[in-house]
Protein backbone atom coordinates (compact mmCIF):
# COMPACT_ATOMS: atom_id res chain seq x y z
CA UNK A 1 0.00 0.00 0.00
CA UNK A 2 1.37 3.25 -0.80
CA UNK A 3 0.30 6.51 1.21
CA UNK A 4 -0.09 9.79 -0.55
CA UNK A 5 2.24 12.53 0.33
CA UNK A 6 -0.56 14.05 2.50
CA UNK A 7 -1.07 10.73 4.03
CA UNK A 8 2.54 10.29 4.79
CA UNK A 9 3.11 14.05 6.49
CA UNK A 10 0.14 13.49 8.55
CA UNK A 11 1.25 9.92 10.18
CA UNK A 12 4.79 11.58 10.59
CA UNK A 13 3.44 14.65 12.46
CA UNK A 14 1.44 12.21 14.76
CA UNK A 15 4.60 10.25 15.18
CA UNK A 16 6.40 13.51 16.53
CA UNK A 17 3.43 14.49 19.02
CA UNK A 18 3.38 10.56 20.40
CA UNK A 19 6.98 10.77 20.49
CA UNK A 20 6.94 14.01 22.25
CA UNK A 21 4.50 12.33 24.97
CA UNK A 22 6.47 9.11 25.18
CA UNK A 23 9.76 11.21 25.84
CA UNK A 24 7.77 13.50 28.67
CA UNK A 25 6.85 10.20 30.28
CA UNK A 26 10.18 8.28 29.85
CA UNK A 27 12.70 11.03 31.51
CA UNK A 28 9.90 11.50 34.60
CA UNK A 29 9.72 7.45 35.16
CA UNK A 30 12.90 6.75 35.05
CA UNK A 31 13.56 9.90 37.28
CA UNK A 32 16.19 11.68 34.46
CA UNK A 33 14.42 14.48 34.99
CA UNK A 34 12.98 14.85 38.92
CA UNK A 35 9.70 13.43 38.56
CA UNK A 36 8.36 16.15 41.37
CA UNK A 37 9.05 18.98 38.82
CA UNK A 38 7.98 17.02 35.31
CA UNK A 39 5.12 14.53 36.46
CA UNK A 40 5.34 11.92 34.39
CA UNK A 41 2.57 12.54 31.38
CA UNK A 42 0.40 9.45 32.30
CA UNK A 43 0.07 11.55 35.84
CA UNK A 44 -0.55 14.79 33.86
CA UNK A 45 -3.69 13.20 31.96
CA UNK A 46 -5.47 11.46 34.49
CA UNK A 47 -5.08 14.89 36.52
CA UNK A 48 -6.90 16.39 33.57
CA UNK A 49 -9.48 13.91 33.70
CA UNK A 50 -10.15 14.24 37.56
CA UNK A 51 -9.88 17.93 37.27
CA UNK A 52 -12.64 18.14 34.21
CA UNK A 53 -15.30 16.11 36.84
CA UNK A 54 -14.61 19.12 39.94
CA UNK A 55 -17.55 21.35 39.98
CA UNK A 56 -14.98 24.32 40.95
CA UNK A 57 -12.88 23.58 37.89
CA UNK A 58 -15.72 23.67 35.75
CA UNK A 59 -17.37 26.98 37.44
CA UNK A 60 -13.26 28.40 36.58
CA UNK A 61 -13.74 27.37 32.66
CA UNK A 62 -16.79 28.34 32.18
CA UNK A 63 -15.95 32.03 34.05
CA UNK A 64 -12.83 32.46 31.66
CA UNK A 65 -15.37 30.95 28.41
CA UNK A 66 -17.59 33.77 29.16
CA UNK A 67 -14.74 36.40 29.94
CA UNK A 68 -13.43 35.44 26.54
CA UNK A 69 -17.12 35.20 24.28
CA UNK A 70 -17.72 39.01 25.83
CA UNK A 71 -14.63 40.34 25.05
CA UNK A 72 -14.42 38.60 21.72
CA UNK A 73 -18.28 39.65 20.29
CA UNK A 74 -16.85 43.34 21.70
CA UNK A 75 -14.29 43.67 20.30
CA UNK A 76 -14.79 42.28 17.01
CA UNK A 77 -17.56 44.66 15.68
CA UNK A 78 -16.18 47.79 17.30
CA UNK A 79 -12.75 46.27 15.73
CA UNK A 80 -14.80 46.05 12.51
CA UNK A 81 -16.18 49.40 12.81
CA UNK A 82 -12.40 51.26 13.21
CA UNK A 83 -11.09 49.14 10.20
CA UNK A 84 -14.06 50.00 7.91
CA UNK A 85 -13.68 53.31 8.87
CA UNK A 86 -10.02 53.46 8.05
CA UNK A 87 -10.66 51.71 4.64
CA UNK A 88 -13.26 53.57 3.25
CA UNK A 89 -13.00 57.17 4.68
CA UNK A 90 -9.71 58.57 2.67
CA UNK A 91 -9.59 61.36 5.95
CA UNK A 92 -10.08 59.32 8.84
CA UNK A 93 -7.59 56.54 7.44
CA UNK A 94 -5.00 59.47 7.16
CA UNK A 95 -5.81 60.15 10.58
CA UNK A 96 -6.50 56.59 12.62
CA UNK A 97 -3.86 54.19 10.68
CA UNK A 98 -0.88 55.26 12.14
CA UNK A 99 -2.36 55.11 15.64
CA UNK A 100 -4.11 52.00 15.69
CA UNK A 101 -0.61 50.97 14.23
CA UNK A 102 1.30 52.37 17.31
CA UNK A 103 -1.08 51.06 19.61
CA UNK A 104 -0.73 47.53 18.09
CA UNK A 105 2.58 47.56 18.26
CA UNK A 106 3.07 48.29 21.72
CA UNK A 107 2.95 45.30 23.96
CA UNK A 108 -0.61 45.13 26.03
CA UNK A 109 0.70 43.62 29.41
CA UNK A 110 2.42 46.55 30.55
CA UNK A 111 -1.19 48.10 30.64
CA UNK A 112 -2.36 45.21 33.13
CA UNK A 113 -2.22 47.63 35.78
CA UNK A 114 -3.94 50.33 34.70
CA UNK A 115 -6.57 47.91 33.67
CA UNK A 116 -6.72 46.74 37.63
CA UNK A 117 -6.90 50.02 38.74
CA UNK A 118 -9.86 51.10 36.85
CA UNK A 119 -11.80 47.86 36.71
CA UNK A 120 -10.86 46.03 39.46
CA UNK A 121 -10.15 42.57 39.43
CA UNK A 122 -13.75 40.51 38.04
CA UNK A 123 -15.29 40.36 35.23
CA UNK A 124 -14.89 43.77 33.88
CA UNK A 125 -10.93 43.77 34.01
CA UNK A 126 -11.04 40.41 32.28
CA UNK A 127 -13.33 41.53 29.29
CA UNK A 128 -11.82 45.02 29.24
CA UNK A 129 -7.82 43.61 28.55
CA UNK A 130 -9.31 41.00 26.19
CA UNK A 131 -11.39 43.50 24.23
CA UNK A 132 -7.98 45.99 24.59
CA UNK A 133 -5.67 42.83 23.14
CA UNK A 134 -7.87 42.42 20.11
CA UNK A 135 -9.49 45.14 18.61
CA UNK A 136 -5.98 47.34 16.95
CA UNK A 137 -5.78 43.25 15.28
CA UNK A 138 -9.42 43.21 14.07
CA UNK A 139 -9.30 46.78 12.78
CA UNK A 140 -6.21 46.53 10.75
CA UNK A 141 -7.25 43.23 9.54
CA UNK A 142 -10.95 44.66 8.41
CA UNK A 143 -8.76 47.31 6.81
CA UNK A 144 -6.84 44.43 5.09
CA UNK A 145 -10.11 42.78 3.78
CA UNK A 146 -11.74 45.80 2.52
CA UNK A 147 -8.41 46.71 0.64
CA UNK A 148 -8.75 43.37 -0.77
CA UNK A 149 -11.46 43.91 -2.74
CA UNK A 150 -11.06 44.19 -6.09
CA UNK A 151 -12.86 47.36 -8.19
CA UNK A 152 -12.73 45.21 -11.03
CA UNK A 153 -15.51 43.53 -9.44
CA UNK A 154 -17.32 46.19 -8.25
CA UNK A 155 -17.32 47.94 -11.57
CA UNK A 156 -18.50 44.67 -13.30
CA UNK A 157 -21.66 43.94 -10.60
CA UNK A 158 -22.50 47.79 -11.26
CA UNK A 159 -22.17 47.26 -15.14
CA UNK A 160 -25.40 44.87 -14.55
CA UNK A 161 -27.15 47.43 -12.65
CA UNK A 162 -26.42 45.95 -9.20
CA UNK A 163 -27.59 47.94 -5.96
CA UNK A 164 -25.86 49.75 -3.16
CA UNK A 165 -26.38 46.82 -0.87
CA UNK A 166 -26.36 44.30 -3.60
CA UNK A 167 -22.91 45.59 -4.23
CA UNK A 168 -22.34 45.17 -0.55
CA UNK A 169 -23.68 41.79 0.36
CA UNK A 170 -22.46 39.91 -3.03
CA UNK A 171 -19.80 41.57 -3.64
CA UNK A 172 -17.64 42.83 -1.01
CA UNK A 173 -18.94 40.22 1.97
CA UNK A 174 -17.73 37.41 -0.35
CA UNK A 175 -14.41 38.97 -1.46
CA UNK A 176 -13.31 40.15 2.51
CA UNK A 177 -14.41 36.34 3.64
CA UNK A 178 -11.02 34.85 3.55
CA UNK A 179 -9.27 37.43 4.89
CA UNK A 180 -11.90 38.38 7.32
CA UNK A 181 -12.02 34.58 8.40
CA UNK A 182 -8.38 34.52 9.05
CA UNK A 183 -8.44 37.67 10.77
CA UNK A 184 -11.29 36.26 13.54
CA UNK A 185 -8.40 33.12 14.26
CA UNK A 186 -5.86 35.59 14.67
CA UNK A 187 -8.39 37.64 16.48
CA UNK A 188 -9.45 34.84 19.08
CA UNK A 189 -5.28 33.99 19.85
CA UNK A 190 -5.12 37.88 20.97
CA UNK A 191 -8.57 37.50 22.75
CA UNK A 192 -7.45 33.96 24.53
CA UNK A 193 -4.04 35.34 25.74
CA UNK A 194 -5.49 38.81 26.40
CA UNK A 195 -7.81 37.14 28.89
CA UNK A 196 -5.90 34.19 30.27
CA UNK A 197 -2.57 36.61 30.90
CA UNK A 198 -5.23 39.19 33.01
CA UNK A 199 -6.15 36.20 35.19
CA UNK A 200 -3.10 34.92 35.79
CA UNK A 201 -2.11 38.67 36.86
CA UNK A 202 -4.83 39.29 39.49
CA UNK A 203 -7.80 37.38 39.48
CA UNK A 204 -10.14 34.90 41.93
CA UNK A 205 -11.52 32.53 38.98
CA UNK A 206 -11.07 31.34 36.20
CA UNK A 207 -8.65 29.19 34.55
CA UNK A 208 -5.39 31.50 34.17
CA UNK A 209 -6.19 31.99 37.78
CA UNK A 210 -5.96 27.97 38.79
CA UNK A 211 -2.90 27.70 36.63
CA UNK A 212 -0.79 30.88 38.08
CA UNK A 213 -2.13 29.32 41.93
CA UNK A 214 -1.12 25.62 40.96
CA UNK A 215 2.37 26.91 40.11
CA UNK A 216 2.53 28.79 42.91
CA UNK A 217 2.16 25.67 45.22
CA UNK A 218 3.96 23.80 42.84
CA UNK A 219 1.39 21.31 42.24
CA UNK A 220 2.94 20.13 39.13
CA UNK A 221 0.66 17.16 38.03
CA UNK A 222 -2.39 20.02 38.12
CA UNK A 223 -0.50 22.83 36.43
CA UNK A 224 0.63 20.28 33.45
CA UNK A 225 -2.69 19.30 33.25
CA UNK A 226 -4.11 22.95 32.67
CA UNK A 227 -1.13 23.70 30.53
CA UNK A 228 -2.64 20.84 28.09
CA UNK A 229 -6.28 22.10 28.44
CA UNK A 230 -5.84 25.47 27.74
CA UNK A 231 -3.60 24.49 24.77
CA UNK A 232 -5.96 22.39 23.19
CA UNK A 233 -9.15 24.53 23.51
CA UNK A 234 -6.82 27.05 21.78
CA UNK A 235 -6.56 24.49 19.07
CA UNK A 236 -9.66 23.12 18.55
CA UNK A 237 -10.99 27.03 18.06
CA UNK A 238 -8.11 27.56 15.58
CA UNK A 239 -8.85 24.72 13.89
CA UNK A 240 -12.49 25.20 13.01
CA UNK A 241 -11.86 28.24 11.55
CA UNK A 242 -9.28 26.86 9.69
CA UNK A 243 -11.66 24.95 8.27
CA UNK A 244 -13.72 27.15 7.46
CA UNK A 245 -11.02 29.14 5.58
CA UNK A 246 -9.81 26.37 3.54
CA UNK A 247 -13.27 25.80 2.24
CA UNK A 248 -13.27 29.09 0.65
CA UNK A 249 -9.31 29.36 -0.03
CA UNK A 250 -10.09 29.46 -3.93
CA UNK A 251 -11.64 32.98 -3.33
CA UNK A 252 -8.33 34.21 -3.04
CA UNK A 253 -6.75 35.49 -6.45
CA UNK B 1 -42.44 68.21 -38.20
CA UNK B 2 -42.88 65.43 -34.85
CA UNK B 3 -44.28 63.54 -37.65
CA UNK B 4 -41.01 63.59 -39.96
CA UNK B 5 -38.87 63.05 -36.84
CA UNK B 6 -40.42 59.45 -36.09
CA UNK B 7 -40.66 58.69 -39.86
CA UNK B 8 -37.09 59.15 -39.82
CA UNK B 9 -36.13 57.75 -36.53
CA UNK B 10 -37.98 54.42 -37.10
CA UNK B 11 -36.24 54.14 -40.22
CA UNK B 12 -32.78 54.49 -38.98
CA UNK B 13 -32.40 54.29 -35.22
CA UNK B 14 -28.92 53.32 -34.43
CA UNK B 15 -27.99 51.27 -31.86
CA UNK B 16 -25.56 53.69 -30.35
CA UNK B 17 -25.09 56.88 -31.00
CA UNK B 18 -22.59 59.74 -29.84
CA UNK B 19 -23.13 63.25 -30.10
CA UNK B 20 -19.99 65.11 -29.50
CA UNK B 21 -19.34 63.48 -26.15
CA UNK B 22 -16.17 64.57 -24.38
CA UNK B 23 -14.82 63.50 -20.83
CA UNK B 24 -12.58 65.82 -18.67
CA UNK B 25 -10.85 64.75 -15.72
CA UNK B 26 -9.85 66.32 -12.48
CA UNK B 27 -10.69 69.65 -11.24
CA UNK B 28 -11.12 73.33 -12.07
CA UNK B 29 -7.45 74.20 -12.75
CA UNK B 30 -5.45 70.88 -13.15
CA UNK B 31 -7.79 69.46 -15.84
CA UNK B 32 -7.15 66.50 -18.55
CA UNK B 33 -9.12 66.27 -21.23
CA UNK B 34 -9.53 62.55 -22.06
CA UNK B 35 -11.85 62.28 -24.77
CA UNK B 36 -12.94 65.17 -27.05
CA UNK B 37 -16.01 65.52 -29.07
CA UNK B 38 -16.45 62.04 -30.33
CA UNK B 39 -19.84 61.77 -32.59
CA UNK B 40 -20.47 58.45 -34.64
CA UNK B 41 -23.40 55.82 -35.14
CA UNK B 42 -23.66 52.18 -34.91
CA UNK B 43 -25.70 50.38 -36.85
CA UNK B 44 -27.92 47.40 -35.18
CA UNK B 45 -25.61 44.30 -36.03
CA UNK B 46 -22.44 45.62 -36.63
CA UNK B 47 -19.54 44.57 -34.96
CA UNK B 48 -17.22 48.18 -34.45
CA UNK B 49 -13.56 47.65 -33.25
CA UNK B 50 -11.85 51.14 -31.51
CA UNK B 51 -8.27 51.18 -31.33
CA UNK B 52 -5.77 53.79 -30.79
CA UNK B 53 -2.44 54.20 -28.76
CA UNK B 54 -2.58 53.75 -24.79
CA UNK B 55 -4.41 55.84 -22.67
CA UNK B 56 -6.24 57.28 -25.61
CA UNK B 57 -9.53 56.70 -23.50
CA UNK B 58 -10.99 54.46 -25.85
CA UNK B 59 -11.04 52.71 -22.47
CA UNK B 60 -13.21 55.46 -21.10
CA UNK B 61 -15.30 56.02 -24.58
CA UNK B 62 -16.63 52.33 -23.44
CA UNK B 63 -17.39 52.64 -20.28
CA UNK B 64 -19.57 55.95 -20.81
CA UNK B 65 -21.52 53.62 -23.40
CA UNK B 66 -22.09 51.41 -20.57
CA UNK B 67 -23.36 53.95 -18.25
CA UNK B 68 -20.88 53.50 -15.50
CA UNK B 69 -19.43 57.15 -16.17
CA UNK B 70 -20.40 60.14 -17.36
CA UNK B 71 -19.52 62.42 -20.19
CA UNK B 72 -18.44 65.69 -19.44
CA UNK B 73 -20.54 66.97 -22.81
CA UNK B 74 -22.53 65.45 -25.17
CA UNK B 75 -24.72 62.69 -24.86
CA UNK B 76 -24.70 59.01 -25.48
CA UNK B 77 -28.17 57.59 -26.96
CA UNK B 78 -28.51 53.13 -26.97
CA UNK B 79 -31.70 51.83 -29.02
CA UNK B 80 -32.50 55.37 -29.56
CA UNK B 81 -32.80 56.38 -25.54
CA UNK B 82 -29.80 58.12 -23.42
CA UNK B 83 -27.91 55.72 -21.07
CA UNK B 84 -27.59 57.72 -17.94
CA UNK B 85 -26.94 54.63 -15.73
CA UNK B 86 -26.03 51.36 -16.33
CA UNK B 87 -28.93 49.22 -18.28
CA UNK B 88 -28.24 45.42 -18.43
CA UNK B 89 -31.23 44.99 -20.38
CA UNK B 90 -29.84 47.17 -23.03
CA UNK B 91 -26.17 46.73 -23.06
CA UNK B 92 -23.94 43.99 -21.63
CA UNK B 93 -20.24 44.70 -20.74
CA UNK B 94 -17.31 42.05 -21.23
CA UNK B 95 -14.28 43.04 -18.93
CA UNK B 96 -10.57 42.12 -19.31
CA UNK B 97 -9.25 38.56 -17.88
CA UNK B 98 -9.61 38.32 -13.80
CA UNK B 99 -13.28 40.07 -13.67
CA UNK B 100 -15.17 36.48 -13.25
CA UNK B 101 -15.87 36.65 -9.32
CA UNK B 102 -14.05 33.16 -7.85
CA UNK B 103 -16.37 32.66 -4.92
CA UNK B 104 -19.01 31.49 -8.03
CA UNK B 105 -18.93 28.72 -10.39
CA UNK B 106 -19.24 29.06 -13.72
CA UNK B 107 -22.54 28.90 -13.82
CA UNK B 108 -23.21 31.19 -11.18
CA UNK B 109 -21.19 33.95 -12.65
CA UNK B 110 -23.43 33.67 -15.77
CA UNK B 111 -26.78 33.36 -13.34
CA UNK B 112 -25.02 36.73 -11.41
CA UNK B 113 -26.79 39.19 -13.55
CA UNK B 114 -30.25 37.89 -13.55
CA UNK B 115 -30.09 36.92 -9.94
CA UNK B 116 -29.83 40.89 -9.19
CA UNK B 117 -33.28 41.74 -10.36
CA UNK B 118 -34.75 38.25 -9.57
CA UNK B 119 -37.36 38.94 -12.03
CA UNK B 120 -36.98 34.92 -13.10
CA UNK B 121 -37.57 32.35 -10.35
CA UNK B 122 -33.63 30.29 -10.04
CA UNK B 123 -34.29 27.04 -11.73
CA UNK B 124 -35.14 29.45 -14.79
CA UNK B 125 -32.22 31.64 -14.20
CA UNK B 126 -30.09 28.73 -14.47
CA UNK B 127 -31.13 26.84 -17.37
CA UNK B 128 -30.69 30.51 -18.48
CA UNK B 129 -26.96 30.72 -17.37
CA UNK B 130 -26.90 26.91 -18.68
CA UNK B 131 -27.61 27.72 -22.58
CA UNK B 132 -25.20 31.03 -22.48
CA UNK B 133 -22.78 28.59 -21.34
CA UNK B 134 -23.55 25.66 -24.10
CA UNK B 135 -24.02 28.98 -26.31
CA UNK B 136 -20.04 29.64 -25.78
CA UNK B 137 -18.86 25.93 -25.64
CA UNK B 138 -18.80 25.58 -22.33
CA UNK B 139 -21.42 22.88 -21.54
CA UNK B 140 -20.21 20.36 -19.39
CA UNK B 141 -18.35 23.41 -17.28
CA UNK B 142 -20.89 24.55 -15.26
CA UNK B 143 -20.07 23.78 -11.88
CA UNK B 144 -16.11 24.74 -12.70
CA UNK B 145 -14.73 27.76 -10.66
CA UNK B 146 -12.68 30.18 -12.19
CA UNK B 147 -9.19 29.09 -10.88
CA UNK B 148 -10.43 25.48 -12.83
CA UNK B 149 -10.24 27.26 -15.73
CA UNK B 150 -8.09 28.28 -18.70
CA UNK B 151 -7.91 31.97 -19.11
CA UNK B 152 -9.44 31.15 -23.04
CA UNK B 153 -12.38 29.08 -20.87
CA UNK B 154 -12.91 32.01 -18.32
CA UNK B 155 -13.11 35.00 -21.16
CA UNK B 156 -15.81 32.83 -22.80
CA UNK B 157 -17.58 32.99 -19.21
CA UNK B 158 -17.24 36.43 -19.36
CA UNK B 159 -19.08 36.59 -22.92
CA UNK B 160 -21.57 34.12 -21.50
CA UNK B 161 -22.10 36.71 -18.92
CA UNK B 162 -21.98 39.62 -20.66
CA UNK B 163 -25.09 37.96 -23.08
CA UNK B 164 -27.21 36.64 -19.71
CA UNK B 165 -30.09 39.34 -20.16
CA UNK B 166 -29.57 39.35 -24.11
CA UNK B 167 -29.07 43.21 -24.35
CA UNK B 168 -28.62 44.38 -28.08
CA UNK B 169 -25.57 45.56 -27.79
CA UNK B 170 -22.38 44.02 -26.24
CA UNK B 171 -19.59 46.21 -25.35
CA UNK B 172 -15.77 44.32 -24.86
CA UNK B 173 -12.98 46.07 -23.38
CA UNK B 174 -9.99 44.35 -24.31
CA UNK B 175 -11.21 41.06 -23.52
CA UNK B 176 -8.33 39.33 -25.29
CA UNK B 177 -5.67 41.04 -23.93
CA UNK B 178 -4.62 38.65 -21.42
CA UNK B 179 -4.61 35.32 -23.78
CA UNK B 180 -1.76 34.15 -25.51
CA UNK B 181 -1.41 33.88 -29.08
CA UNK B 182 -3.21 31.22 -30.20
CA UNK B 183 -6.35 31.27 -27.64
CA UNK B 184 -6.56 34.81 -29.13
CA UNK B 185 -6.93 33.81 -32.69
CA UNK B 186 -9.18 30.98 -31.42
CA UNK B 187 -11.13 33.12 -29.37
CA UNK B 188 -11.95 35.57 -32.22
CA UNK B 189 -13.40 33.22 -34.63
CA UNK B 190 -15.71 32.00 -31.42
CA UNK B 191 -16.53 35.87 -30.94
CA UNK B 192 -17.22 36.18 -34.27
CA UNK B 193 -19.22 32.89 -34.85
CA UNK B 194 -21.38 33.87 -31.30
CA UNK B 195 -21.97 37.23 -33.07
CA UNK B 196 -23.04 35.59 -36.05
CA UNK B 197 -25.45 33.31 -34.31
CA UNK B 198 -26.94 36.21 -31.56
CA UNK B 199 -26.78 39.20 -34.09
CA UNK B 200 -25.75 41.63 -31.77
CA UNK B 201 -24.52 44.65 -31.99
CA UNK B 202 -20.89 44.53 -31.01
CA UNK B 203 -18.17 47.64 -29.70
CA UNK B 204 -15.02 46.03 -29.54
CA UNK B 205 -11.70 48.08 -28.26
CA UNK B 206 -8.14 46.46 -28.36
CA UNK B 207 -4.37 47.41 -28.81
CA UNK B 208 -4.02 44.53 -32.01
CA UNK B 209 -4.26 45.92 -35.35
CA UNK B 210 -4.80 42.37 -36.31
CA UNK B 211 -7.59 41.71 -34.66
CA UNK B 212 -9.25 44.77 -35.57
CA UNK B 213 -8.87 44.25 -38.98
CA UNK B 214 -10.06 40.61 -38.47
CA UNK B 215 -12.92 41.00 -36.37
CA UNK B 216 -14.36 44.52 -37.30
CA UNK B 217 -17.02 45.75 -40.06
CA UNK B 218 -15.82 49.02 -39.41
CA UNK B 219 -12.66 50.28 -37.03
CA UNK B 220 -12.74 53.72 -35.77
CA UNK B 221 -9.36 54.90 -35.01
CA UNK B 222 -8.44 56.82 -31.80
CA UNK B 223 -6.11 59.65 -31.35
CA UNK B 224 -3.98 60.17 -28.57
CA UNK B 225 -4.84 62.32 -25.84
CA UNK B 226 -7.25 64.25 -26.24
CA UNK B 227 -9.03 61.09 -27.50
CA UNK B 228 -10.49 61.89 -30.95
CA UNK B 229 -12.00 59.66 -33.78
CA UNK B 230 -9.55 60.27 -37.10
CA UNK B 231 -10.17 57.69 -38.86
CA UNK B 232 -12.92 55.10 -39.58
CA UNK B 233 -12.29 52.28 -42.03
CA UNK B 234 -14.71 50.01 -43.28
CA UNK B 235 -12.94 46.64 -43.64
CA UNK B 236 -15.11 44.88 -46.89
CA UNK B 237 -13.21 41.52 -46.38
CA UNK B 238 -15.83 39.09 -47.03
CA UNK B 239 -17.57 36.85 -43.74
CA UNK B 240 -16.52 34.12 -42.40
CA UNK B 241 -12.90 35.57 -41.87
CA UNK B 242 -10.67 32.86 -42.30
CA UNK B 243 -7.39 32.56 -41.42
CA UNK B 244 -5.89 32.52 -45.05
CA UNK B 245 -6.90 36.70 -45.28
CA UNK B 246 -4.80 37.37 -43.09
CA UNK B 247 -1.97 37.67 -45.32
CA UNK B 248 -3.59 38.33 -47.75
CA UNK B 249 -3.58 42.18 -49.63
CA UNK B 250 -6.29 43.98 -48.59
CA UNK B 251 -5.94 42.39 -44.59
CA UNK B 252 -2.41 44.00 -45.55
CA UNK B 253 -3.57 47.71 -46.33
CA UNK B 254 -5.91 47.95 -43.47
CA UNK B 255 -3.80 47.32 -41.21
CA UNK B 256 -1.26 49.64 -42.38
CA UNK B 257 -4.02 52.30 -42.98
CA UNK B 258 -4.58 51.89 -39.13
CA UNK B 259 -0.92 51.97 -38.33
CA UNK B 260 0.03 54.90 -39.74
CA UNK B 261 -2.65 56.51 -38.10
CA UNK B 262 -1.76 55.33 -34.67
CA UNK B 263 1.99 56.22 -35.39
CA UNK B 264 0.98 60.02 -36.62
CA UNK B 265 -1.35 60.09 -34.06
CA UNK B 266 0.86 59.17 -31.08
Amino acid sequence: MTLSERQRASLVRTAIVVALFGLWELLSRTGAVNPRLLPPASDALATLFELLGRPKMRADLMVTASEVAVAFLLAVPVGAAIGLLIAESRYWGEVLRPLVFFLFSIPKSIFLPMFILAFGIGFAQKVGFGFFSTVFIVAMSTAAAVESVKPDHVTVARSFGATRSQIVSRIYLPSMMPVLLEALRIAMIFNFTGVILAEMYASRDGIGHAISTWGENFQMRQLFAGVILVALIAILFNEAVRWAERRCEHWRT
Amino acid sequence: MRTLANVTELRTTPAIRLEGVGQIYGAAGDTVVAVEDVSFDVEPGKFVVLVGPSGCGKSSLLMMMAGLRHPSGGRILVEGKPIDEPDPDRVGVVFQEASLFPWLTAEQNVEFPLSLKRTLPKTERLARARERLDLVGLAGFEARYPHELSGGMKQRVSIARGLAQDPPVLLMDEPFAALDEQTRMTMGDELLRIWAETKKTVVFVTHSLTEAVYLADEVMVMSARPGRIIDRIKVDLPRPRTYEMLGGEIFGRLRDRIWRQIRTAA
